[in-house]
Order: C-alpha cells, then structure tokens, then sequence
C-alpha cells in the first residue's frame, strides 16, 4: 500500500477525464461552469500536495497504472518537477474561466455552452496526462486529445473567421502529430520500448554502440519537430495569429498560456528523461533549435509591432516567448533547461493575465479589438488597465516583474556555452522589440483620446459591459500576485525546478 | 505661437504612433529635400490591397517551400528506414522482453488469449481509455458544429434537408440483414475477450446496425429504437462506466489491494463497445440530419 | 542499396507514402484533399507499424491450446496501429464536420479563397 498522496496525479487526471464526460450530460451551461472549474481548483490543490510531499521528501515516483510495472505497462511518473508545473497549469486554468466567465456566456450559444466546458475539462485532463505521462504513446493519445479540445475551443465562438482560423490549426497540428507519431515509431522499432525509462537505456546503449545512428538521429528529429510544430516554433507559427487572436478571451487565454505548453513540457522531459542534453548536442539537434528559438524570438516581435489588433499582437507576442523558451532547450544544457521550465511558467501566468485584461479593455470599448478603439480605455477598467501594464511589463523584462528573472536565467545559462555572444544579443534585441510594441499598447490605453471619439467608443458599448466584473478582478488580482511572486520571491521556485530537474 | 504649433505637432505624432500608425521619423533635416507630403492614414482601400499583395507573395512562395520541406522530409525518412532492423528478423530490437510477456503470461494475466486485445485493454489499457475520450471528444466537437438548437428548427444557414423515403431495394436487403447485424454485434461484443479487437470490432457492428436502420427505415424508426436522451445517456453511462471501473482497475493494482474485481475486461469490453457504437451512429447521425 | 530496399520493402513504401500524404497535407489548397493527405499519411504510418510487428514466419498472436507453442509476430505495433486508427477516425469525423460548417458559411473549401474571405469578415 502506497501513501495516498501518490494517488493523486492519477485521481486528478481521472477527474478532469470523468468532469469532462459528465459536464456533456449535464442540461445549463451555468452547472457545467462550475464544475469544470472546480475540478481545475481541486486538480491544483492535489498537485500542490503532491509537491510538498515530493519536494520535502525530496523523492519521485512511479506510479503504475494497473498491476504490470514498467516496461510492461502504462505509468506516470512523478516528481516535483512536474508536480509544480501541473499545480501551476491547473490553477491558471481556473483562473482563466473565471477571469473570461462574463464573455463566455455572452458569445457561446446556451445549447453548446456544456460542450465547451467539455473541451476545457479534457484539455486540463490531457496537460496533466502530457506533464506526468511515463510513457511515450500515451502522451502521443493525449496529444491527439489536446489537438482537438483546442480547436474546438478556437471554433467554439461561432464565426466565420474562427472556423478558418481552427481548420488551419487543426492542419497544422495534424501534421505535428504525424510527424511524432513516425518518429515514436521509428524509436520504438530501434529500441523496442514505449516507456521512458526503458527507452532511455535504450538510447543510451545506442548511443554508446554507434548502433542504428541514422534512425536514432531521425527519430529524435521528427519528435522534436512534431512538438516543435504543434507548440508554434518560429517558422511552423503561421496558424497562430488567427487562431490565438480570434478565439474568445478565455479560449484564447488557455490556448496561448497553457495549451502550447503541454507539448512543450512533454518535450522537456523526453529531453530530461530519455534523449539526454548530451545526446541532443552530440546529434546537432541542439544547435538547430537554439537557431529557431533565436529566429521565433526575433521575427515573433517584428510581427507584432505591425499588429494593430490587440490579441493578434498578444497572439505574435506568443510566439516569440515560445522562442525564448525553445532558445532555453536549444543552449544543451541543464541551466537552460532550468531557465525554459521558468521561463514556461512565467509565460504561463503573463499570457493569460494580459489576454483577460485586453478582452476585458475590449468589452469595456464596445468589442473593438485595434489599439486606435482601445483608447484611454484602461479609466474604464483600471483593474485591467493595471493588469495589462504587469503583464506587458513583465513581457518586457522590467526588474520585479517576472519576465525579468527568465530573462536573466536564460542570460546565466548562455554563458558558459559557446553561444554567449550571439544569446545575449538576442536577448537584448528582443527586449528593445518588446518594449517597441508593448509601450504604445500601454501608452494607447493610458492616454485619454479627444472627447468625440470617447463619446463614439462609448456609445457602442453596453451597460452590462461597464459594469465591474468580480469573477475577472479577482482572476487578475491573482494573475498579477503570481507574476509579481515569480519576480520578487523566485528562490524557492528555481530551487524546485533545480531539485526537479535532478530528480526528473 | 511656435511653440503651440510644434506641441500640436508633438501630440498629433505621438496619438498616431499610439495609433499604431508609426510614421517613419521626418528624415528632411538629414536629406537636405523636402519629401512629397504623406498622407497620415492609409485608406481602407489601400490597407486592404497591400493585405492582399501580402498574402498573394505568402502563396507565391509557400508551395516552393512546402515542396522543397517535402522532399527533403521523404529523403530523410528514407535513408532513416534503410537502416532500420530488417524486416521480418526474429532478433530486431523490438522483439524483446515486453512483447515475450504479453505472448507467453497475457492470457493469464488479463483473461485474454489475443495478445493484442490483453495489451490494449489491460496492459496499455489507459492509452486505450484516451483513445475511447478521443472518440467521445469526437462527437461532442461534431455536435458544437452541426447540431441544431433543439429550439429554433429553421436556422439561417442550417435549412432542414427533406426527409426521402429509401428506395424500396434498400429497404428489403436491410429487414433481414440487421437483425443478423445486432446479433453478430451482440456475440462480438460478450466474446470481445478473444476476438481481435476487443470492444471496437463489435461496437463497430452495432453502430453499423443503427445506422442501417435509420437509412433503411428513416430517422424515426432509428428515433424509436434510440431516441436522443437514451442516446446521450448510453453514451455518457458507457464511457464513465469504463473510467470509472478502470480507474477502479487502476487504483486497485497500483496500491497492491485484493482485487475483488473479477471478468472486469469483459465489462470493459462492453463499455468500449457501446462507445464506439455511440460513436460512429452519432457521426452518422449529425452528419446527414444535424440531430441525434 | 538495392538490397537495403527489397529488406525494408514495406518501411520503403510506408515511408514514401508518408511523403505524399504529407505533400497534400500541406500543398493542397482543398480542404477536402488535406484530409485525404491526412488519411494517407495515418495509413502510411500503420504500414510502418505492422510491418515491424511481422516476424518471418509468425501467425497472429492468439494464443490458444493449439498443444505445441508456434513462433507468434509481435502483438504491440498491431495493438498501437489499433489505437492510432481509431484517434485517426475520430480526428477525420471532425475535420469533415468543420468543411461541412466552413462549406455552409462561405460556399468554398478553397483555402485561398476562404482566407480572403475571412479577411474580409474580420473587422
């Protein structure tokens, strides 16, 4: 009899999984709500439990599904690496349905509003399956999962563009997971294993042998493509914009703060777990993602500062933090991957805080979404206005916020690599791109525009819109706490991603 | 006076750069010419257009690209598979202990002599559980797109395509056939232990079964055979069935309990059965009538 | 070389049929069409795997009391073929339903003219 504790990550994922099948049965939409958001909250609560109990112990664990041990049968492993990001996702979860609860209702039809919370319950259940899964199929399964909850999110506010938007993502993603489907493929029939820790003794007899290198090396490419694609690395980011950007707020903030990071982090830990930091050096792999972070970083800005258009700006934005955080996994070495997982869980509370805030500055300004309409819109809401600001603020990397400590970590680990100079640069640029459209959105909604077009703006908007919503004030209070705690008190958090990445 | 002018001026540039309109910097002072006037604000017609010649150069060169990225994909993989283990070869890399276990202990292990079916259902029985939420996923996104308000019959662009009668020889092959299907189904379904397949082949034949009916018969009598609530009721009871006995299954043997659970793949089976039955009449079902 | 391919006959094929499908997946401007490239590509990577489940030989692993113990071909890559295909439906089943919602709306699958047109409707 194992403690009940290491129960949980199985309890939590089977509880999203059965939330999701009971919210398609229930009749309002309002039921629903709430049940998927509180299974969100319960899931965090379980996973922090489980990080104390890993990170005092100072242990990690296999959890067999079923009776068969591994190789032989599924499993999920636990640490408090995973543990962390899992109680991160799961709380940012909830908070995004709270923060975006207000648009939900008004956008979604009433017959198909359980059916969205349906989505939300399986993408919650497939992050949480994707950040501990033990065993390389499963995370393929729940890859497919995730694929198809997101597009449903992005198509669920029922608009032409959207369904556009959503097909090209679906295309996108398919040919993702094609290509991680073959290379898994390929890897098992090298190797002849599914589970990772089978499969990373495979790999590293392979690898000392010279055996079946070209397979080996091809195999890890189109895995670390496959992902790469379906997390929007540089060049594979074109269904991004739309889709991100033309979703409602609350889809677009888990589509963009959470979504993308459940590929990410099942590729971290294939890279932690099985492929091993040297092996991807030693095979080039490194380099050839370390080139498209840089690019991903320095294009992604360039684009956004074309944007007028808030949350395709936002949704541009995305990309170039997904650079930063590929740039991370393209250094080879454990800091950078330290840097990465921070970097991941900055981004995963700074995305979703300013895609509420600017929803929220959107429907106070009559649902116009260009920065000219947003104008002096942050006095309407200075809730949001002030939650925008952390967020782009952070973005940009000012002392205190959060996005400066990842910077600064990513800064640390370029250093004793061969690449320096050419990071650091980078790095540099990219704040100076940042900052380049994250000041006129800030400078947009702080300056007061002439009192006709106020009056204009004002007259396309709602009452019910202008109305102080608590459900958003509280999300955001708590958005704007966590990027302010990963800015100032980010010593604990590096130290449980160090004893993480050790234990791993 | 001057002084107003150039702080009107000031303003005026820094709202447009606000605006998102950044006009380059006035580069006169360097170039010593004076510019033809811009005009601040390009017209719609004019933003559109460049919009248009910006995605016209996207297509221009995506299909080189794309090719190119094929191509070179192809080679790749190609030389990847010539170096793989040979095929057919006993000793590959892939034969090895875990596929040994499941042949020589997985009839003793979980009940079934089909070794695919024991690893899908008990061995790599969560994937298996995912790929049955994959397909309950399936279906609820089908409904958020083709489904109609149960309210409001006459949608904009959904118009009710008119209920045909089947012609008479369909209607004749089907009255014999599906019984025999519905049988058939039915003894796929108990022996799912051994057949190949598991619960899927005979939820499949289910699912045809209905579907027979309801293009043979016409909705209703599909309708009365499964109405819409019984429908979304043996969907959702089928698959929180399976999770939650599975998950029963799970917990059971991860904390090494007694397990009191016994013929548990055969229910198993049988949810995954009525899953995939659900499935693919539901698909059916919301493709050519937009309702259950 | 010759050899390697007659070896690895039914990887080749799968391989090579990958690449078409993958080809159509991404230059195909029809929807329909990317999804047939979809399909192809799916298909190819079960070929993939069922033929390195084959062992010379080997008959499908049922094991009954047949009385002696034959050589039987390795039941995994089946049971993940198995799993794929299904995810594959389910995953085909929503990208038709999303042409069918797109086709009502804008009267085309043509994804160049779709993207105009939502162009046009965005703002």
């Amino acid at each position: 009899m194992r403690p009940f504790v290491e129960n949980l990550p199985f309890l939590s994922i089977f509880l999203a999984l059965l939330a999701g099948i009971v919210t398609a049965a229930v009749r309002s939409g309002r039921t629903a709500y709430w049940i998927t958001t509180g299974v969100c909250a319960a899931a965090a609560a379980m996973h922090l439990w489980v990080l104390e109990y890993t990170y005092l112990e100072g242990l990690r664990f296999t959890y067999t599904m079923g009776r068969f041990l591994a190789p032989y049968g599924n499993a999920l492993q636990c640490g408090p690496l995973q543990a962390l990001l899992a109680s991160a996702f799961s709380l940012v979860m909830a908070t995004c349905l709270a923060g975006g609860r207000r648009e939900l209702f008004q956008e979604l039809k009433p017959g198909k509003q359980r059916l969205y919370f349906t989505m939300v319950n399986m993408l919650e259940a497939s992050l949480l399956a994707l950040t501990y899964t033990n065993d390389v199929f499963t995370g393929y399964v729940f890859i497919e999962i995730s694929t198809i909850a997101a597009c449903s999110l992005v198509m669920a506010k029922d608009s032409g563009p959207n369904l556009v938007a959503a097909i090209r993502y679906l295309f996108m993603s398919l040919m993702g997971s094609g290509m991680f489907l073959i290379g898994l493929t390929m890897l098992n029939s090298v190797t002849g294993h599914l589970l990772m820790p089978a499969l990373a003794e495979a790999v590293a007899e392979l690898r000392l042998s010279g055996d079946y290198r070209i397979p080996l090396t091809v195999a890890v490419g189109l895995m670390v493509a496959g992902l790469g694609v379906k997390s929007a690395m540089f060049p594979f980011h074109l269904w991004l914009p739309d889709a991100h950007g033309g979703a409602a707020t609350a889809s677009s903030a888990i589509l963009s703060g959470l979504v993308l990071k459940g590929y990410i982090v099942l590729l971290l830990v294939l890279i932690l777990r099985v492929f091993s930091v040297e092996l991807l050096a030693e095979l080039g792999a490194a380099n050839v993602i370390l080139a498209f972070g840089l690019l991903g970083m320095l294009a992604g800005s360039v684009f956004a500062i074309r944007e007028n258009h808030i949350k395709r700006m936002l949704a541009y934005s995305t990309v170039a933090q997904v650079g930063y955080i590929f740039m991370g996994i393209g250094l080879g070495t454990t800091e950078g991957l330290i840097a990465s997982c921070f970097h991941v869980l900055v981004h995963a509370c700074c995305k979703p805080l300013l895609f509420l805030c600017a929803g929220r500055l959107s429907a106070v300004s009559g649902h116009h979404k260009s920065l000219r309409n947003l104008r002096g819109s942050a006095y309407r809401d200075v809730g949001a206005g002030l939650g925008f600001t952390v967020g782009a603020l952070s973005m940009i990397g000012i002392p205190l916020f959060g996005g400066f400590v990842s910077k600064f970590y990513f800064a640390n680990a370029a250093l004793p690599t061969g690449m320096t100079a050419l990071t650091l640069l980078a790095i540099a640029l990219s704040t100076v791109l940042n900052a380049l459209y994250y000041v006129p959105a800030l400078l947009a909604i702080w300056v007061r525009p002439p009192a006709e077009d106020e009056l204009a703006i004002l007259g396309d908007t709602h009452a019910e819109d202008l109305a102080p919503d608590r459900f958003f004030a509280a999300a955001s209070l708590l958005l704007i706490l966590a990027v302010f705690i990963l800015g100032i008190f980010y010593h604990p958090i590096t130290d449980v991603l160090e004893a993480g990445v050790r234990l791993i | 006076m001057h002084e107003d002018r150039r702080d009107k001026n000031l303003r005026r540039r820094l709202t447009s750069w606000v605006d998102g309109e950044r006009e380059p910097k006035d580069q006169t002072l360097f170039v010593m010419e004076q510019r033809p006037p811009r005009r601040a604000r390009q017209t719609e017609e004019e933003f559109e257009r460049k919009d248009r010649d910006r995605l016209q150069k996207f297509f221009n060169w995506y299909p080189a690209a794309a090719a190119v990225i094929c191509l070179v994909m192809v080679a790749v993989l190609l030389i990847a598979v010539m170096n793989m283990p040979g095929f057919g070869q006993a000793d590959n890399p892939i034969n090895n202990e875990v596929s040994d276990r499941y042949l020589k202990h997985g009839r003793e292990e979980t009940g079934s002599e089909n070794a695919v079916t024991a690893m899908i259902v008990g061995y790599r029985g969560f994937d298996t559980f995912g790929e049955s939420c994959v397909m309950f996923l399936a279906v609820a996104a089908v409904m958020i797109l083709l489904a109609r308000e149960e309210h409001r019959p006459a949608d904009a662009d959904t118009e009710e395509p008119e209920e045909e009668r089947a012609d008479l020889i369909l209607e004749q092959a089907a009255r014999p056939l599906i019984p025999f299907m519905l049988l058939i189904a039915a003894y796929m379904l108990l022996h799912s232990e051994t057949t190949p397949g598991g619960g899927f082949s005979g939820g499949t034949l289910l699912g045809a079964g209905l579907i027979l009916t309801s293009a043979a018969f016409g909705a209703e009598s599909a309708q009365r055979l499964l109405s819409r609530r019984q429908y979304s009721a043996v969907r959702t009871f089928g698959l929180l069935a399976y999770g939650l006995l599975y998950g029963a299954y799970i917990f059971i043997g991860a904390n090494g309990l007694q397990n009191h659970l016994t013929r548990l793949f055969l229910l198993l089976d049988l949810a995954v059965g009525l899953v995939v039955a659900c499935t693919i009449y539901g698909f059916y079902a919301l493709f050519s009538r937009g309702r259950i | 070389m010759l050899e390697d391919i007659l070896q690895n006959r039914y990887a080749v094929t799968a391989v090579i049929l990958f690449g078409v499908g993958f080809a159509n997946l991404m230059l195909q401007q029809n929807l329909l069409r990317k999804v047939l490239g979809f399909n192809i590509m799916d298909a190819a990577i079960f070929l993939l795997l069922a033929s390195l489940g084959y062992i010379d030989g080997g008959v499908a692993p049922i094991v009954g009391d047949r009385g002696f113990d034959p050589l039987y071909i390795n039941p995994i890559p089946s049971g993940l073929a198995l799993t794929g295909i299904v995810v594959s439906v389910a995953i085909t089943a929503f990208a038709l339903a999303l042409i069918q919602r797109i086709y009502r709306r804008y009267g085309t699958i043509e994804l160049r003219e779709l993207l105009e047109l939502a162009k046009k409707e965005d703002d």
